[in-house]
């Protein structure tokens, strides 16, 4: 058990853990359609697609992420790489909800399947999967179980992460949503007041910029630009994240969907402010003495702000913390389970599957994905570079096909998108195994790098640089596909999206 | 106090006050279905 956790904050987890479970009862249905369970009937409000859209994208990979990232540089955590998240949002919510919510898709390779055909829609929903794993909430849930605790992370994210799996299963999405607007505004409220008691617990940011590194307070800090651009490279996978896309399709119409997002998008920068501004704050805790040298720069945004506040605030506040983990992997293992039923075991298996097929063929990808999201989950030692992994499949893989079938009214060849899809998974692929293969392992950064000269210049590659070269595989494998590949008579989507 | 105190109270007096608001319309709405869903059986049964 942890010191800085009293008796009735563990009443106040309890309780919430029980109403989670509570609520699955109440949204299960029996005979619900695949569209009921996977989309809650298309018929989300506004605020519920609010909630489940922020607190679905806010994960404990996000929060500890930035936190990790402003405790080691300060204010990059957020001009580097949160704002270039948010724009891209704007993007969608301007450009893309519409046509997105217009069409009446189910899921993302579904847009690739209309477009391209069932083998590209294949290779996506695999990436689509891949990227929907719960493997970073899970290990992170892992962390804050070891913190809250005292257990071993692989039995606290197995009975945690257990707890999302079990309502996800019974109430699908609605159960989902329900969950995760609780589950918002917990993460809001306890943010909320979390962040700016730290703050004042360490003098204001008067006192925070004496006891940091002076490039803590640098916009861009003092991290190389290359990798600068990388971080705020595999935001791009906004661009095509299949659950925001799965909420989008479960609103009631465009524009609602289009208002959402924008709110959503103001929300998510307040929230990244106070991430990245109770990280810097973590670290001067550190450094002034408040809190223990031996911190590690990823729980420390954790246990600075349970320490901020008081008895019974920190309950909720590491309820609120759970929810941010709970919120992602029940999220996601929907989608990874719709990956597996509706666009694999759908085309490929079973073309004219039933409803009460579909639904039951989506739990059991539930069960697997979950199950799969925790086996690699303790795999990796820093979450970072599990994210950056996970966005670069699935951007190198789908962005580039998805794009073009949404906005692209020219030729369009199914050998496009397959050569699309296909080079660039298999760069990615190449291109890790590679690395480990050539790089030398840096301690300081936890990456590969490979270093080389030409021509008296030194040259250094790291792991993260992976989207800089599959990106325009990928982009290179659609143009050449459009030449030697046969045009596509009607494209199903350009009909459908005018 | 500084900008950078300024900025975090603002943010943090809007993401608690969205918090709030959210769930109190979600919790609207869902009382408003429940009277909804409760009006359409009784009057499914009268007739």
């Amino acid at each position: 058990m942890s010191d800085y956790v009293a008796n009735i904050d563990y009443l106040i987890i309890f309780l919430y853990l029980v109403m989670l479970v509570s609520i699955g009862i109440y949204s299960y249905k029996r005979d619900s359609s695949y569209e009921e369970f996977i989309l809650a009937g298309r018929g989300m409000t506004t605020p519920m697609l609010i909630s489940t859209m922020v607190s679905t994208y806010y994960g404990l990979d996000i929060l500890f992420g930035s936190s990790e990232m402003a405790f080691n540089d300060g204010l990059m955590a957020f001009f580097g790489y949160a704002l270039s998240t948010l724009v891209f949002y704007l993007f969608i919510a301007f450009y893309m909800a519409d046509k997105l919510r217009s069409s009446n898709f189910i899921s993302l390779p579904e847009i690739l399947e209309k477009a391209y055909g069932r083998k590209t829609s294949s290779i996506g929903a695999v990436s689509s999967m891949v990227y929907c794993l719960p493997t970073t909430s899970l290990f992170a849930l892992g962390r804050v179980s070891e913190f809250v605790f005292g257990i071993d992370a692989h039995y606290g994210a197995f009975i945690l992460g257990g707890i999302a799996l079990v309502y996800t299963l019974l109430g699908g999405l609605k159960a989902v949503a329900i969950t995760d607007t609780i589950q918002f505004s917990l993460m809001c409220i306890t943010v909320a007041v979390g962040v700016p008691l730290l703050v004042y617990e360490v003098g204001g940011f008067i006192s925070i910029q004496q006891n940091v590194p002076t490039g803590h307070f640098k916009l861009f800090g003092t991290v190389p630009p290359w990798l600068l651009i990388a971080y705020a490279s595999s935001s791009l996978a906004v661009l095509i994240d299949p659950s925001l896309y799965q909420r989008i399709f479960a609103a009631r119409n465009a524009r609602q969907a289009r208002n959402a997002i924008l709110t959503s998008t103001v929300i998510w920068t307040t929230f990244d402010w106070l991430v990245v501004a109770g990280g810097i704050a973590a670290l001067a805790a550190v450094t002034s003495g408040i809190l223990s040298s031996d911190v590690h720069p990823n729980d420390a945004f954790l246990i600075a702000v349970t320490y901020a506040l008081p008895i019974g605030l920190s309950g909720i506040f590491l309820a609120g913390v759970l929810a941010t983990a709970m919120s992602t992997i029940d999220g996601y293992t929907l989608v990874a389970g719709s990956n597996i039923s509706y666009d694999m075991y759908r085309p490929l298996i079973k073309p004219d599957a039933t409803d009460a097929e579909l639904v039951k063929v989506t739990k059991i990808g539930v069960v697997l994905a979950w199950t799969l999201g925790y086996v690699v989950a303790f795999q990796f030692d820093r979450i970072m570079a599990l994210l950056i992994f996970v966005t670069t499949v699935i951007t190198s893989t789908v962005f580039v096909p998805v794009l073009m079938a949404l906005f692209h009214r020219g030729r369009k060849t199914v050998l496009a998108g397959l050569l699309s899809c296909g080079a660039g998974l298999a760069s990615v692929l190449i291109f890790y195994i590679s690395m480990s293969q050539i790089g030398d392992y840096n301690e300081l950064w936890g990456t590969y790098i490979f270093s080389f000269s030409v021509g008296g210049y030194e040259f250094s590659i790291w792991q993260e640089y992976a989207l800089f070269f599959c990106l325009p595989i990928s982009l290179l494998g659609f143009f050449i596909g459009n030449i030697f590949g046969n045009k596509i008579e009607k494209a199903p989507l350009d009909g459908e999206m005018t | 106090m500084i900008g950078w105190d300024l900025f975090t109270i603002l943010c943090a007096i809007f993401l608690g006050s969205s918090g709030f608001i959210l769930f109190y319309v979600f919790l609207r709405d869902a009382y408003r279905d429940r009277v909804e869903k409760i009006k359409r059986q009784t009057t499914t049964r009268n007739m």
